[in-house]
């Protein structure tokens, strides 16, 4: 095979052309050029996705503590500089806002495989550094607030915990202590983000209020069918009905426009994706950069799993994008520059 | 070991999501298509246009006209209180009233709430310019009833309500809805099929705000048909001013068509206010006193008096217990029985024929005549003449009066009739109570020889004539009805009339009544027709508790029908 063509460039480009096709259609009646500025993040994601890939995965390990302090420092920022406005996810830097949660989401992972590498985690003790380090993490960006973001950090902790074959015994102990500070947890949620898991459990609760997205979003995905009602076409989206339709509902709307067949096809190109991925992954003779990938892979899978899930209501809503598909250049950056370090290794 | 784990949980993933995915797309798509059309179709009903009801001769009474109003959206409205104190500003009315005005018309919290109707057009344009960013505000057009000369012939016209929750569950199948508007009263609630305009709709497009994004069909609304009353404006007016100071009915109907040509009943009311958005004063009218929604000519029931001795006049001559030269003395009084009746005159009027017993409105002779004749044969030719049932008008709501026979007696009193009973009655006093359009009806049926018209309002039905019944052609002798009229001739022209305050040129033929009432002054009635020599209006004025007949009433006839002379060069 071709060493400079991987077949993982295929899909992923061809899941970020169906995404714009589909963003184009959700975003038709907003103003705002999402198209194009998508477009132009992509871009740049390349750029920068190029930069990652001629430093190279080794030295990008070797970066772990860096990349982790900086993005622990981009989030107290973000959390000092907008603590006037109602949320502070958003880091606004001139013309372009950022958003630093998604930037731990690729640190996190480095800071784990290049700090920890080597630790043996035989004692439930020795798990209290990279616990300790994600949940400061999560809790940052959670104060957000962002949810999604914070929970985004988990599957590669314990995909690391995973590889790294903790005894499940030697985590057990971390698990009921999580499970007492719940409850603490729950209280400390906002009130909207309370109500969108009191909704997921029942949507029919608040229709007009918290349920309302949900119900939104399961008419959208049903009233598609078999063949969809076609691009441009779905009531849902275009009346606006479907709250977030650019973002983190984008998935209705080419659920509802391109109905099931459109739905296997793009699944289908999303387990393509992430299978290459996997195989990539397993293959890399590097282990500390085979490690690193597999925690990327499960960000990844995990994060459309996630997305797809809440629409269709198995899962509570948590902002989180679906990668190419949602609008956002920040997590467009991020997951491009990931699949970047997956052919680098290839 | 993390291939495997990694394998298992994207594989169930995955399946858990593409198995949801089919539940919904194809298992349940057809559930969820509708979900999503509900969502974005709405069927907008569009009111069709009422009828207008017009004067015999083609004015307009009730019409339509554009009316713009504020409308809530209750669940839109997010700060009622800014809402109405823009409204207390722009349009000078006090935040309480808006309040209560509020409360009175919630009905859900989706369902337009009108707040404040009839404002100018050039004020609406500035309101739905300025605060068009005002959730839940709404400022709004519609086609509305309107009855250009307010109270004029108000009980006539009837006025709109909202549909009843029993009618809507009746009407329902010929298209009413929730908040239709129904002819409550009146002509607007008799001819309510043929003025109701057939309602339209839209079926539009409407994204999340409910705004219209796309019509997708139009079903125009249809206008009602046009009632041509048999009413003439000018009469109307002119009738409606004579009676307003009083409490009481004006009448004239066209004695050779049966057609009600005036009906005024008196306090009116203006059916504008049954419209408007402040239901307070529609509870005021309820509440009155005076019963202005009293349609006192044909559902009110009184006590007839002297007017009734005509009848009686044509029982005796008719049955031949009586001829028209038989004489009765009047010493004042009289007696029978245990009991003392009195005539109204208290020195009496010496000996009297039936001409002057008329002309005078003598009560002795009418007790004398009133037993002589008997009870049976009185019953008889009131039955003839429509007392004790309605007319059969087209109107609603109409009173049928009573009239006491000794079978009513036995049935209703557990009594025999006695003696005084027919005393009473031969006065038209007693158990005896009759519409005002009773009266007039008899009354049209004496000036037109005996035939008894079924009185009408509706000429017209958007210019296709409404189908005469014919006349009923009563079994009397013309010689003696001719007798009786000239007898009412006199009673006005000659100097000892009782009704002679009503002399016009030409000449007239009328009969007092002063009936006493249940309490308070008596009620006088004062009806008759004109011209005599060829009959071409009966008339009736009454007026309650307005004391003797030959007074307000008669002198409210006789400017009426100087007018009406003047008017139709007569």
């Amino acid at each position: 095979m071709n060493k400079r063509f991987d077949i993982l460039i295929l899909y992923a480009l061809v899941i970020f052309l169906i995404g714009i096709i589909n963003l184009y259609s959700a975003s038709y009646n907003f103003a705002g050029n999402y198209v194009i500025r998508q477009s132009v993040w992509f871009l740049a994601a390349i750029i920068i996705a190029a930069g990652f890939s001629f430093i190279g995965t080794r030295r990008v390990l070797s970066m772990g503590l860096i990349l982790y302090g900086l993005s622990l420092l981009l989030l107290i920022i973000a959390l000092i500089v907008s603590s006037e406005g109602p949320t502070q996810r958003w880091l606004k830097l001139g013309f372009i806002n950022i958003q630093p949660s998604v930037f731990m989401k690729f640190s996190l992972p480095v800071f784990l495989v290049s700090v920890f590498y080597y630790n043996n985690f035989n004692s439930s003790v020795s798990l209290i550094t990279p616990l300790f380090f994600t949940f400061l993490a999560a809790l940052l960006i959670a104060k957000g607030p962002d949810l999604g973001g914070a929970l985004m950090l988990f599957p590669s902790l314990v995909a690391f915990f995973i590889l790294k074959k903790v005894k499940f015994r030697v985590i057990l102990p971390w698990i009921i202590a999580a499970l007492m500070a719940a409850p603490l947890l729950y209280f400390n949620l906002k009130p909207y983000q309370k109500s969108r898991i009191m909704t997921f459990v029942n949507p029919e609760l608040d229709p007009l209020g918290a349920g309302y997205t949900l119900i939104q979003s399961k008419i959208a995905v049903g009233s598609g069918c078999i063949r969809g009602k076609g691009w441009l076409k779905g009531a849902q989206g275009q009346l606006r009905f479907l709250p977030e339709a650019h973002t983190d509902f984008v998935f209705p709307v080419f659920a509802e426009e391109w109905g099931f067949l459109g739905i296997v096809f793009l699944l289908g190109l999303y387990l393509l994706m992430l299978r290459r991925m996997h195989s990539i992954a397993s293959r890399d003779k590097d282990e500390a950069s085979g490690m690193l990938l597999k925690l990327f892979l499960v960000t990844i899978s995990t994060q459309i799993i996630v997305n797809i899930g809440m629409t269709i209501g198995i899962l509570p809503i948590v902002g989180l994008p679906l990668p190419f598909f949602s609008y956002g250049g920040s997590d467009l950056v991020v997951t491009v520059v990931m699949i970047a370090m997956f052919l680098k290794e290839r | 070991m993390f291939s495997k784990i990694y394998k298992a949980f994207l594989t169930i993933s995955f399946a858990l999501i593409i198995l949801r995915i089919f539940s919904f797309q194809i298992l349940r798509g057809d559930y969820y298509r509708k979900m999503s059309l509900n969502n974005y179709l709405r069927v907008l009903p569009l009111s069709g246009y009422r009828g207008s009801i017009l004067d015999r001769y083609g004015r307009e009474l009730a019409g339509n006209r554009l009316n713009f109003s504020i409308q809530l959206l209750p669940d839109r409205v997010k700060d009622r209180e800014e809402v109405f104190d823009i409204i207390s500003r722009e349009l000078g009315l006090s935040v309480e009233d808006l309040d209560r005005i509020y409360r009175l018309n919630f009905k859900a919290p989706f369902a337009p709430l009108t707040l404040v109707s009839d404002i100018d057009f050039e004020k609406a344009l500035y309101l739905k310019e300025r605060y068009r960013g005002i959730s839940g505000l709404l400022i709004s057009d519609d086609i509305k009833r309107y009855y250009p000369y307010g109270p004029l012939a108000s009980h006539l016209l009837g006025y709109l309500g909202e549909i009843s929750e029993r009618e809507l569950a009746e009407l329902k199948p010929y298209g009413y809805r929730f908040s239709s508007y129904i002819g409550k009263s009146g002509a607007e609630r008799e001819f309510e099929p043929y003025l109701r305009g057939s309602d339209g709709g839209m079926l539009v497009k409407v994204d999340n705000q409910g705004r219209i994004i796309e019509v997708l069909s139009r079903q125009d609304p249809g206008r009602g048909l046009d009632i041509y009353l048999t009413i003439d404006l000018d009469l109307q007016k002119k009738a409606e001013e004579l009676l307003a100071p009083y409490s009481g009915s004006f009448l004239a109907i066209d004695v050779n068509s049966g057609q009600i040509l005036t009906a005024v009943s008196s306090p009116n009311f203006d059916p504008n206010l049954f419209l408007s958005s402040d239901s307070r004063k529609i509870l005021d009218l309820l509440r009155s006193k005076e019963k202005p929604l009293l349609n006192r000519a044909i559902q009110g029931e009184y006590p007839l008096g002297s007017i009734f001795k005509l009848l009686v006049a044509v029982a005796a001559l008719e049955s031949g217990a009586i001829n028209p030269g038989d004489r009765f003395f009047c010493p004042g009084d009289f007696n029978y029985g245990k009991s003392t009746y009195r005539c109204w005159k208290s020195g009496g009027h010496d000996w009297q024929d039936l001409r002057q017993a008329i002309v005078h409105s003598c009560n002795i002779y009418f007790y004398n005549m009133g037993l002589k004749t008997g009870i049976d044969s009185i019953v008889d030719y009131a039955e003839i003449f429509g007392f004790g049932r309605k007319t059969g008008i087209d109107l609603p709501y109409e009173a049928s009066g009573l009239l006491p026979s000794p079978d009513w007696k036995i049935k209703n009193r557990k009594e025999r009739w006695y003696p005084g009973d027919t005393i009473n009655i031969s006065i038209g006093q007693g158990y005896l109570t009759v519409s005002p359009l009773q009266v007039l009806r008899f009354l049209a049926a004496l000036a037109n020889n005996g035939r008894l018209f079924k009185p009408r309002v509706c000429l017209s039905i958007s210019g296709e004539e409404v189908y005469a019944e014919e006349p009923d052609i009563l079994p009397l002798n013309v010689k003696n009805i001719e007798f009786i009229k000239a007898a009412m001739r006199d009673g006005v022209n000659s100097p000892t009339g009782t009704g002679q305050l009503a002399k016009v040129s030409p000449a007239i033929a009328a009969k007092t009544g002063t009936a006493q009432a249940v309490s308070g002054k008596s009620h006088a009635w004062f009806g008759g027709f004109a011209p005599y020599h060829s009959p071409k209006i009966a008339f009736l004025a009454f007026v309650e508790h307005g004391g003797g007949g030959g007074y307000a009433t008669a002198r409210i006839a006789k400017e009426f029908l100087t007018y009406y002379y003047e008017k139709n060069q007569l």
